[in-house]
């Protein structure tokens, strides 16, 4: 362990003799950015050295761009807030916890020693002696997946285990106080000077109409379950191939439900084509033609979805032409 | 169908280019519209009727009293038949099985309409039940909507008054098919508003026999929303009929209809804000009269008086934010009227202008109290239910109990399909033809149907409410497409139009025309729609018989379809299971009721029954015993604690078992039937909810293996073997497979062969599939040893106090649950 502290960059080379020390982490504290100690595999240790009297929450996380971590970059301003919340205490209280981050590049041996496999991960250390001691002494796993990757969350959760309760600051942005309403301004000006155009464009029932069906056409062919689930827009087959259509009856892609709603928009505007379009036609000839093409169009279509609907239910004992 | 001689245009001949004068005679037809006929001079001076070509010949001399009579005889056997079939086709479960309550929430639903036929109204309308949420009890009689019951105990003591004594389960088991029926009547008369007559037999029709909904009303399914779309449809053709008469009466009508539904389901609030919704819109697109006013106005007052009456909603129509658009809107349509009547009696432009600004300032003002009152407090913003429809993450992280259920998770196309077959693509093709009219009423198909897609496409079990609009909307464009294809006239083609006018002396400027139009003949000519020659009528037999056949094909494939929906998904009752032998015989699985008729007989009166919330109106209604929660999820820290109970070990949740008085526990396995809705698969939930209360003591990770896996086997972790739950599914079951490998046939693993020892709970029944397991709880030792000291000596080992028995002994007294 002391060996390997020698190999440290400077900064954590002077203050040697106070590695464990709680007043060494709380100058590194407040001189890096918003609070949160930047860590490697052997700081980490030191940091988390069982005769620790403050309790630390440490991020495990993998932010350098060949990991490819994209929730590490979500979570990453999220605890900053939080750290830099937590910062705005005084001082005293303040170093009864340290925020600090263990990126993957600078720890691989803490992921391997924790059997990480997923980042990011966030720990709460408890203290374990002096004062603030708690009375639960293992570590707690903070629940991304459950909490998801904003602040409050996690804020309500560091709430309840720092030695003191501590608000969630969230910086005035004073632009935000001047430009919205100076741009909604803007906006109703400018459709008040535009009134000649709009006008109409509100009263048309052409627009309302084609939005109203667009709309409806979106929601039945499972646009709302894509979005909830967070559905992939296609998968990669066992091959390396890619499907377009999820196994499954209660399961979908998100373009399979965009296909979907295709069929849905062309059968529907067959049945009006056939209805409005055909018997408008003066020419026999043509309307017999104008009649089987439109026909066709639904019969096919409408039997290639029962066969789609038949590879998501296997079950399913119906089918038209295929 | 009798053939309706529906010309497209009641003359024709306007838009005609014969120049010659031509004498019409127009017969009347039965329906108001007419026949057109054309009589052409001959140059003998004699007169034949020449009437307009046929496409197939129609039967002549036929009074119009006989059509007119025919029609509306036709009508109402069409619609009997409908009636019948809405009903026939949601007895699969009755015939297969037997006339029995399925499911969970139908079984409270028929205790309570017990007490209330054989207590009467008073005793129902009090009742505090003590046996439910132990040891809390509940007040059933102010937190459940009593339409139902009060609906079936009214049929119940109708059919006594006619001395018909009918078991008030026959009522309630046949309730939701009887109500279906109704259903396809009102539906009938709602389209009729909308569009045609034959438009709403049509309607009738898919709704009767929909899948949308009928899952939700067959048979024995005895809830709230089996006769809330009844009522739904009623409310709005009255709300129809209202808003087009302009009648007080109506809107009374509505107002009942309303009523009565509050008093039935919690879904009313769909119609308390669809009405106010369609005023909106109708005001803002200048239609606005004196008709909406009458209408809005008696609906909205007597209406929410009405739905104040029932005790569940009380004061909530004038205190929540779901009711405010209805409270809104009748506010807005006071001023306008106000304002329309100073308009009338003021002239003056200046004052115009002050009144608008009046209107204007007076909604902001009072918007903008609305907002205040909001965020002080007084009225309540959304409930969470209502919430987490527009904010679709909301329930998952903060309400587990909504999440956790199936019907609660959003629609994926298939569901759609399953449900609607082909009437889910006719259905845009409706709209478009509301749209094209955009008469008054054709403006709330049009919201209707926005807003139920949105809804229906983020919860699975709204797809109730689409249904109704769906069929509508569907069977406007499938009648429009039939009329224009049954149609008998054929139109005059482009030749015979050009043939005629050659024929006739014409002027000079016409003569120009023709050949004008004769010299562009070598290029290219749109005939259609695009030409602007709207001639409307389909001129072959044979395009005509193809799209009618091809019609056809689609409604008898739509009434297969349907018919096998309902009975291979939403037949089953759920309390009895049934299975196909190899030999293709039905074998019955009759575990559920075997296991509660077992503890009815069997144990004490008041044994308290712990078990999931699923099943507790089950074991309230069948076996009619004390439990710890049940599906009202009111309380969720009792749930949660039930939860921590089954997801604990044995050390924790012992104390908790004790200090609720728990006789014994029930647990749903399904590992060896294959029947995958057991508790282990519900097993998630119970922890997650018990996380919500005590995230320190229960966490969801500790039941995953390292790897992410939900695993019951040997990788399975320790806190998942040591949980109540794992111990109590898989106790004794690899005895079953005599040294093979025991196999789960739900989760499709191996369940590791070292016996589970249950300390504190004692093996009391299970039933012949093994579907339910019910374990006594052991009481306290008589010489106060621990439980698990006790079955180790009696095990012939040393008494010995492991540490890990100590230290979990720590923990159990820690984790006392908050009472």
């Amino acid at each position: 362990m002391r060996i390997s502290t020698f190999l440290l960059p400077l900064f954590s080379l002077l203050p040697i003799a106070f590695a464990a020390d709680q007043g060494h982490w709380a100058d590194l504290a407040s001189n890096s950015k918003d609070g949160i100690i930047k860590l490697d595999s052997a700081s980490y240790e030191e940091l988390l050295a069982s005769d620790r009297e403050y309790s630390v929450s440490v991020v495990l996380t993998a932010l350098p761009a060949q990991f490819k971590c994209q929730p590490c970059h979500d979570f990453d301003p999220a605890f900053h807030q939080v750290a830099a919340s937590w910062r705005r205490k005084p001082r005293h209280v303040r170093d009864g916890h340290f925020f600090a981050q263990l990126d993957f590049a600078d720890g691989q041996a803490v992921y391997q020693q924790l059997g990480l496999s997923s980042a990011p991960t966030v720990q709460f250390h408890p203290a374990l002696a002096g004062p603030n001691k708690s009375n639960k002494l293992s570590v707690i796993t903070y629940e991304l997946n459950r909490n998801g990757l904003t602040a409050p969350p996690l804020h309500a959760f560091l709430n309840n285990l720092t030695p003191e309760g501590f608000a969630f600051y969230k910086p005035i942005n004073p632009i935000n106080y001047i430009a919205i309403p100076a741009s909604i301004l803007a906006i109703g000006l400018s459709l008040y000077s535009m009134r000649k155009i709009i006008v109409p464009l509100v009263q048309s029932r052409l627009i309302w109409g084609t939005f109203s069906i667009i709309l409806i056409l979106t929601f039945t062919s499972g646009y709302m379950w894509n979005k909830i689930k967070n559905a992939p827009y296609v998968a990669a087959g066992p091959n390396g191939q890619i499907s377009w259509i999820a196994g499954g009856y209660s399961n979908q892609l998100g373009l399979e439900s965009q296909v979907v709603g295709g069929i849905y928009g062309i059968l529907a505007f067959s049945i009006v084509a056939l209805t409005l379009l055909i018997p408008a036609q003066s020419s026999p000839a043509k309307q017999r033609v104008g009649v089987y093409l439109w026909l066709a169009m639904l019969v096919v279509v409408f039997s290639l979805l029962i066969k789609l609907f038949r590879m998501k239910n296997g079950g399913y004992p119906f089918a038209l032409l295929f | 169908m009798a053939p309706k001689g529906k010309s497209p245009g009641t003359t024709p001949s306007k838009n005609h280019p014969l120049s010659t004068p031509s004498a019409k005679k127009v017969i009347e037809d039965p329906l108001g519209k007419s026949i057109p006929v054309e009589e052409d001079e001959l140059p003998n001076g004699t007169i034949t009727p020449k009437v307009l070509k046929l496409a197939y010949p129609l039967p002549e001399h036929i009074s119009p009293t006989t059509i007119n009579n025919t029609e509306s005889l036709l009508r109402f056997v069409i619609l009997a038949l409908t009636c019948g079939a809405a009903i026939g086709s949601r007895l699969f479960a009755v015939i297969r099985f037997e006339s029995v309550i399925h499911e969970f929430d139908p079984w409270f639903n028929f205790r309570a309409s017990k007490v209330l036929v054989n207590k009467g109204f008073y005793e129902f309308w009090n009742w505090f039940d003590p046996t439910a949420w132990y040891p809390l009890g509940r007040t059933v009689g102010t937190t459940l909507y009593p339409g139902l019951m009060v609906t079936a105990g009214l049929i119940w003591h109708f059919l006594r008054l006619i001395n018909m004594p009918v078991d008030i389960r026959n009522v309630c088991v046949m309730l939701a098919p009887g109500f279906a029926g109704l259903t396809a009547w009102t539906t009938y008369l709602f389209t009729k508003e909308m569009s045609t007559p034959a438009a709403g037999l049509l309607a009738a029709a898919f709704i009767g026999i929909a899948p949308g909904y009928i899952s939700r009303s067959v048979a024995g399914s005895y809830d709230n929303e089996a006769i809330a779309i009844f009522l739904l449809m009623a409310a709005f053709y009255t709300w129809i009929k209202a808003m087009k008469t302009g009648s007080a009466l109506w809107g009374m009508l509505t107002a009942l209809f309303y009523g009565w539904m509050v008093a039935a389901w919690g879904g009313y609030v769909f119609i308390t804000n669809m009405i106010p919704l369609h005023a909106f819109v109708l005001i803002l697109m200048g239609r606005f009269n004196n008709r909406l006013y009458t209408a809005y106005s008696s609906w909205y007052v007597i209406g929410t008086i009405s739905s104040m009456q029932v005790p569940f909603v009380e004061f909530l129509p004038i205190r929540t934010s779901e009711h405010m658009a209805a409270l809104g809107v009748f506010g807005l349509l006071q001023l306008i009227a106000f304002v329309e009547i100073v308009r009338r009696l003021v002239p003056g432009k200046q004052f115009q202008l002050l009144l608008r600004a009046f209107v204007v300032l007076v909604f902001v003002v009072s918007f903008a109290a609305l907002v205040v009152l909001t965020f002080s407090g007084w009225i309540a913003p959304f409930a969470g239910r209502f919430y987490s429809l527009w904010d679709t993450g909301y329930a998952k992280v903060h309400m587990p109990i909504i999440a956790s259920v199936s019907e609660h998770q959003p629609t994926a196309w298939p569901s759609f399909f399953f449900d609607l077959e082909m009437l889910i693509f006719f259905f845009p093709a409706g709209v478009f033809w509301c749209f094209k009219e955009l008469r008054d009423e054709q403006i709330f198909i049009i919201i209707y149907a926005t807003l139920s897609a949105y809804f229906a496409g983020v919860m699975v079990r709204l797809m109730l409410v689409i249904t109704p609009v769906v069929c509508v909307a569907a069977a406007i464009a499938f009648s429009k497409l039939l009329e224009a294809y049954i149609d008998p006239v054929i139109p005059e083609s482009e030749e015979e139009i050009e043939e005629a006018t050659a024929h006739q002396p014409m002027s000079k400027a016409k003569a120009k025309k023709i050949a004008a139009a004769q010299q562009n003949k070598g290029e290219f000519n749109f005939t259609g729609i695009l030409g602007g020659k709207g001639n409307k009528g389909i001129f072959g037999l044979d395009t005509r018989f193809a799209v009618v056949s091809v019609l056809s094909l689609f409604l008898f494939l739509f009434v297969y379809h349907c018919t096998w929906v309902t009975s291979s998904a939403y037949s089953s009752p759920s309390v009895v299971l049934a299975s196909r032998n190899p030999d293709g015989s039905q074998n019955i699985i009759d575990d559920f009721r075997e296991a509660y008729y077992w503890i009815r007989q069997n144990t004490e009166k008041d044994a308290v029954i712990m078990s999931w919330w699923d099943y507790g109106y089950q074991i309230a209604g069948m076996a009619d015993r004390p439990t710890l929660v049940d599906n009202n999820t009111w309380n969720n820290t009792h749930i949660a604690t039930v939860g921590k109970a089954m997801s604990s070990n044995e050390d924790v949740a012992y104390p908790i078992l004790r200090k609720h008085d728990v006789d014994y526990v029930l647990v749903i396995f399904g590992g060896l039937l294959g029947y995958s809705g057991d508790d282990i698969n519900k097993f998630l939930w119970m922890v997650r909810i018990a996380q919500g209360e005590w995230p320190d003591e229960v966490q969801e990770v500790n039941y995953f293996t390292q790897r992410g896996e939900y695993a019951v086997d040997e990788r399975a972790t320790p806190t998942m073997k040591n949980s109540l739950m794992y111990k109590m599914s898989y106790y004794r079951f690899h005895e079953l497979f005599g040294g093979h490998p025991a196999q789960d046939r739900v989760r499709g693993q191996t369940i590791p062969s070292t016996g589970i020892q249950l300390d504190t709970l004692d093996e009391a029944f299970t039933s012949e599939n093994w579907i339910v397991r019910i374990y006594k709880v052991k009481s306290e030792d008589a010489i106060g040893r621990e439980l698990k000291a006790v079955s180790s000596f009696e095990g012939g080992k040393k008494l010995k106090k492991s540490a890990s028995s100590s230290a979990a002994a720590v923990g159990g007294k820690k984790s006392r649950p908050n009472m």
